[in-house]
């Protein structure tokens, strides 16, 4: 290359020319997950609580199943809350995949509890004993709207939504570490959403065969009022470590995606839990919430207070925990926002006349009860639902009419 | 304690009588000017056929060895000077006097010294790398500056954490496990855009050695490597100015005679600010602030002819404000701010005595102040995080070479380490109670030796001995446990009252056997111990990662090194081939418990697992460095391993069984390929492909209400796909007047040409919806793979000089 040659100007001039260009893509690329799965590991999951009603516990097993990787439920256990002092014990009943107690059962703050759980196979674990905290009142909860509330890695955009926070004291005379839940009611859009298929006979009929069909999916209302249940998707939780005493103002608790406009009714549960519990599900918050930077923590074992009774090498994960609980309840008027919506929103598209697929034509599907779906609203929750466009002419206490 | 210093002393007397018991000799000194200036050249390489050995001349220009008397053939070398060839007739003390010639330009720019020409056969070290500057430069690296970190990880058994690493890991040791030094003083924090770019201010590095095996005996406190930084000595009567302006960051340096002879100075700075160029690359980083800056001055004053006093400070500084990737709770804020300082002194007096042995003394001091600021949202206040490490250290070293056969040096050095493991401050706020860790104050006192001399003709030994001793001293607050690990109380220390002292002897040991004329088989060993280590439970620590040195709890890491290797060269063809094997056992390596966190943490001990590591691993070299042709192949096979040894099985990692390292990578290759066509034209290409870095897959999932748990049993149980890019320069000169003042050239980068997806991790999140569902399939969870630079980054820079 034959040299360029510079005036004497450019000479004394220190200055130097760097062009960058940069070609680059996107940071993040979904890519298939991998697994070193194991069959049958034990996770136990398990509540003593303060707020009558509350306690549970869940059995789960690993199981690798048709190609899919996956936890079932262990139906057929025993499992006992047992008070350490006294030794009252507490059967909590199989229901809908969950073990859980007596309606009227709670536990009193500084009592001591562990739990027992004998699978049906005879393998029996037991749990460390834990002290109930005290319960610590919320003093306040409030939403905020943020239009970049979380980063979905999946879409590369942010997702919107409310953002919920609470205040309250912390007690100066204990050391309290706080776990959050979130439980939110809202009214089911549809009972059932068929992609490439009818709602025949109680299930999705696939017409993917079916050469006139031009629809993607169909949507069908429900038959009766139905209130779809949420629950949160992220882990929060609280210590008070460097703020022992002080009033805890603007605690963010919840984030409640903004994925439709329909009133939405939360109910925030603060459960008082011991400083292991509370390492236990900051654990699980690094897992779930805190993985995706260049600096994220590393994974660790989630090995909580299980241990089996006939071999103490023989450790079952999970976690029982005695948590004082407190719930506070806010309804949020989303049908007032004009914000667009975060995710993949379906629009309805009822069967109508003409279209190439199996008749009688079908509109509607029942609502179902499980732990994401109720029929069966408390008129406590149903209340803060009176005077919206939701109940318009609707009895709440008949609930066979559709609103 | 007693017997290691005895054995000590004893062995310096050793060297002593060793010393003295050849026979009548003479003094060949050798004064070596500039033929234009008239003035001493420093640095100059003096190769001596007959004995096969040689030196470097001090500032004052000079070279002395002492021989029997005889006939020598001398070869003179230097950067940018003709080669001179003497004969010397030597029957008595006698000074040869030589001017030399300067040679604008070289078409290699790889000069050989006549020590290093020889070293890979001669030297009884082992596993070292010495580069220059020069060499830094040839190779291609990211946005058109050369970089001293990154270019180290073309060496065998060097590599890092990925695009993004706080440092270098070394034959499988962890970050913190490298004694990383810029003219003596440590560096904590090693990198600026946390792990982009390295702090050292490259235009006035005149080159880094990297030791790796027997590590010689003036060095100590870590035990995988030492990496010696070092700054070119502003020798000068001219002014000469360097520099560069580019798009992340502007470089600027000088060199300039303050008073003639006597007082000179080099500064050199740079600064970054790259604000605008992270919301164009990733939309994610739109609120990402990335300022920063470093500078290195060096003065060198020449008081008499056979004193040399320099003073070096090194600054860096960066400030980054990134969205909150770490809270503390009960703080309403949206971002971090990271502002992370150090400054380093570093003062050395070199004295040549009359007999030309001389007597180094230094004096160093080094400040590193990591802050992490959380301003509050809606309110006029920051709640500051702070830590600082301040180490101040004496060493005064004397050496003596005057006979050819034997070579030695014994020293002493005293190092105070005073950590501030963190506090945090609420400022005007009310939100948080103050926070204020106890203070930790270690001592190491180290004395050595080491002395290199000839057993036969062909057998070469290099024989260190060094004895570090370390104290934990008060003021101290110390935890104590029952047997069961339960905290019981809190012992208080009075300031200097010694809370636990270690005393340990550090042998160092290297052997060579000549095998022919041009080949070797060379054999070492090393132990090594290290009282201070870096804290963390992520890829790469953080600039606030917590350091801590040893305590009751916390022992010194150990370790042992052991090497055997087989050199050649290849004198006609200018090739050097090498095959060294290692094996490295290691006890007391940090790493963390289960759900640890460290974050002003008051029971760090309770936090941390200690374990056994081995590293073991085959290093094959083959180095063209002469020719049109030049550059360096390496292969290397390695593997790192780490196991606990706990009781309580939630403290076990992998069940206690052997597991992967971070820094396990079986295979790597690297290599650099140089074609310098002409004068006007230098075209270089890298390539690094190696093993990718294990990570953690789970073992299974649960659900716990609406969020998928991944359950993880076994740490790195899994590969990253294997890492490889290819880099490219093309280096334009476009002077043809030699003589011209003004100089410049034109680089032209490509930083992973075939734009390779190197992920740096790869993690779980939940699934949402049908979102990437052809991708995920049924799993219960999705997975992202992020990837620092995904893509090629080419550049096109102007670097000029002006003299």
């Amino acid at each position: 290359m034959q040299p360029k040659h510079w005036s004497p100007l450019s000479r004394v001039l220190f200055i130097a020319l760097t062009w960058v260009f940069i070609l680059l893509n996107s940071c993040v690329e979904a890519v298939p997950p991998e697994f070193d799965f194991q069959d049958d590991l034990i996770i136990i999951d398990a509540l003593a609580s303060t707020a009558a009603g509350t306690s549970y516990a869940t059995v789960q097993q690993t199981s690798y199943e048709f190609g899919l990787y996956r936890s079932k439920t262990i139906s057929g256990c025993t499992v006992i809350l047992v008070n350490a002092d006294t030794q009252e014990r507490e059967s909590l009943f199989e229901s809908e995949g969950s073990y859980i107690s007596d309606p009227s059962f709670k536990v009193e703050t500084k009592s001591r509890w562990y739990i027992e759980v004998q699978l049906p196979n005879g393998q029996t674990f037991k749990s460390s004993v834990e002290t109930t905290p005290e319960e610590v009142q919320i003093q306040a909860i409030k939403d905020n709207f943020n239009l970049e509330m979380i980063y979905d890695e999946g879409s590369e955009d942010y997702t919107s939504g409310h953002e919920i926070r609470i205040d309250f004291n912390d007690p100066a005379d204990q050391r309290n570490f706080f776990f959050y839940q979130y439980r939110a009611y809202e009214q089911e859009l549809y009972c059932k959403l068929c992609e490439y298929g009818v709602y025949r006979n109680g299930d999705c009929l696939s017409q993917i065969n079916n050469p006139a069909l031009t629809k993607e999916y169909y949507t069908y209302l429900c038959d009766v009022p139905c209130w779809k249940i949420s629950y949160n998707q992220d882990i929060n939780i609280f210590s008070d470590e460097f703020a022992n005493g002080k009033t805890v103002e603007d605690l963010l608790v919840a984030n409640v995606p903004f994925t439709s406009n329909q009133d939405i009714l939360v109910e925030v549960l603060q459960l008082n839990v011991s400083q292991d519990a509370y390492k236990h599900f900051r654990t699980i918050k690094d897992l779930v919430d805190n993985n995706s930077g260049f600096n994220a923590p590393l994974p660790a074992a989630l090995i909580g207070n299980f241990t089996d009774v006939n071999d103490p090498e023989q450790i079952a994960l999970g976690r029982f925990t005695a948590a004082a609980a407190t719930t506070e309840t806010l309804f949020i008027r989303r049908s007032l926002r004009s914000e667009p919506l975060s995710g993949d929103l379906k629009s309805p598209q009822p069967e109508i006349l003409g279209d190439p697929i199996p008749q009688p034509l079908t509109y509607m599907a029942p609502c179902i009860e499980s732990i994401y779906r109720t029929s069966d609203l408390e008129a406590e929750r149903l209340r803060y639902f009176q005077g919206t466009s939701i109940l318009e002419g609707f009895d709440p206490t008949n609930t066979s009419q559709t609103p | 304690m007693k017997y290691s210093l005895h054995a000590c002393f004893l062995w310096i007397l050793l060297l002593g009588g060793l010393t003295s018991a050849y026979g009548q000799e003479y003094a060949l000194s050798v004064s070596v000017t500039d033929q234009e200036t008239n003035e001493p050249l420093s640095g100059v390489t003096v190769y001596i056929t007959q004995c096969e050995c040689g030196g470097i001349t001090n500032p004052s220009g000079l070279f002395v060895k002492r021989l029997a008397s005889g006939t020598y053939d001398l070869t003179l070398d230097y950067l940018g000077y003709a080669t001179q060839q003497i004969k010397v007739q030597l029957s008595a003390n006698q000074t040869v006097k030589a001017a030399m010639e300067v040679v604008q330009e070289q078409l290699s720019e790889v000069v050989l010294t006549a020590k290093k020409r020889n070293q890979n056969v001669e030297s009884p070290q082992m596993g070292v790398f010495e580069l220059s500057s020069r060499e830094l430069a040839k190779m291609p690296a990211a946005l058109g500056e050369f970089d001293v970190l990154r270019s180290i990880t073309m060496m065998a058994g060097v590599n890092n954490a990925g695009d993004i690493s706080n440092g270098v890991s070394i034959r499988g040791g962890s970050l913190d496990q490298n004694l990383m030094l810029l003219e003596s003083a440590p560096v904590f924090n090693p990198t600026h855009l946390f792990g982009l770019f390295s702090v050292f201010t490259p235009e006035v590095i005149s080159g880094v050695d990297i030791y790796r095996a027997n590590i010689p005996a003036k060095y100590g406190g870590r035990i995988a490597s030492v990496v010696d930084v070092k700054i070119t000595n502003p020798y000068t009567d001219r002014f000469k100015l360097e520099g560069g302006i580019g798009l992340i960051s502007s470089r600027l340096s000088l060199t300039t005679p303050l008073i003639k002879d006597k007082l000179m100075l080099l500064a050199g700075g740079r600064v970054g600010f790259s604000d605008l160029l992270f919301p164009l690359l990733v939309p994610r980083l739109k609120n990402t602030r990335a300022n920063f800056s470093d500078h290195t001055i060096k003065l060198l004053y020449l008081p008499s002819a056979d004193d040399q006093i320099t003073y070096t400070n090194f600054y860096s500084k960066d400030f980054y404000q990134l969205d909150l990737i770490s809270s503390i709770e009960n703080i309403v804020s949206s971002a971090n701010q990271y502002d992370f300082s150090t400054m380093n002194h570093s003062m050395k007096w070199l004295h040549t005595f009359e007999n030309n042995t001389n007597l180094t003394t230094k004096l160093v001091a080094s400040d590193y102040q990591p802050k992490n600021l959380f301003p509050e949202v809606d309110r006029d206040n920051v709640i500051r995080y702070e830590s600082r490490i301040r180490y101040l250290s004496g060493q005064i070293e004397y050496f003596n070479n005057q006979t050819s056969k034997i070579d030695y040096y014994v020293g002493g050095q005293i190092n105070r380490y005073l950590i501030e493991p963190g506090s945090l401050d609420p400022g005007s706020g009310n939100s948080i109670n103050p926070v204020r860790l106890g203070e930790e104050t270690g001592d190491e006192w180290s004395v050595y030796g080491s002395a290199d001399f000839a057993l036969t003709p062909k057998l070469t030994l290099s024989s260190g001995f060094r004895v570090s001793q370390f104290n934990l001293v008060g003021p101290y607050k110390e935890a104590l446990y029952d047997a069961d690990e339960n905290f019981v109380n809190t012992l208080n220390y009075q300031a200097r009252e010694k809370v636990i002292s270690y005393t340990y002897p550090e042998p160092r040991i290297g052997l060579n056997l000549k095998v022919g004329e041009q080949a070797s088989l060379k054999a070492s060993y090393a132990r090594m111990y290290q009282y201070i280590q870096n804290i963390y439970n992520t890829n790469t620590p953080l600039p606030t990662s917590r350091w801590k040195i040893s305590d009751r709890y916390v022992k010194p890491q150990q370790n042992d090194t052991y090497g055997f290797g087989f050199y050649k060269d290849f004198d006609d063809a200018g090739l050097e081939l090498s095959a060294e094997t290692y094996y490295r056992n290691t006890s007391n390596n940090l790493t963390y418990k289960p759900g640890a966190n460290f974050f002003l943490s008051r029971a760090i001990e309770t936090e941390v697992v200690q374990a056994d590591g081995r590293s073991y691993g085959l290093e094959f070299g083959l180095h063209k460095k002469t020719g049109r042709f030049n550059g360096f192949l390496n292969y290397t096979w390695a593997r790192s391993l780490l196991k606990t040894n706990e009781a309580a099985p939630e403290d076990r990692i992998n069940n206690n069984l052997w597991y992967a390292s971070d820094f396990d990578r079986p295979h790597t290759v690297n290599a650099t390929l140089n074609f310098e066509g002409d004068l006007y034209n230098k075209i270089s290409f890298n390539f690094v492909g190696q093993t990718g870095r294990p990570y953690t897959i789970a073992n299974g999932v649960y659900k716990q209400q609406n969020v998928t748990i991944p359950i993880y049993l076994n740490r790195n149980n899994a590969r990253l796909p294997t890492y490889h890019r290819l880099d490219f320069s093309w280096t334009i000169a476009y002077s043809k007047d030699p003589k011209r003042r003004f100089k410049g050239d034109w680089v032209f980068t490509i930083y992973n040409i075939y734009g390779r997806k190197n992920p740096f991790n790869i993690y779980y999140a939940q699934r949402n919806g049908g979102v990437d569902g052809n991708v995920f399939l049924s799993s219960p969870l999705g997975a992202y793979e992020l990837t620092a630079l995904r893509g090629t980054l080419v550049s096109l820079s102007y670097n000029f000089r002006f003299q």
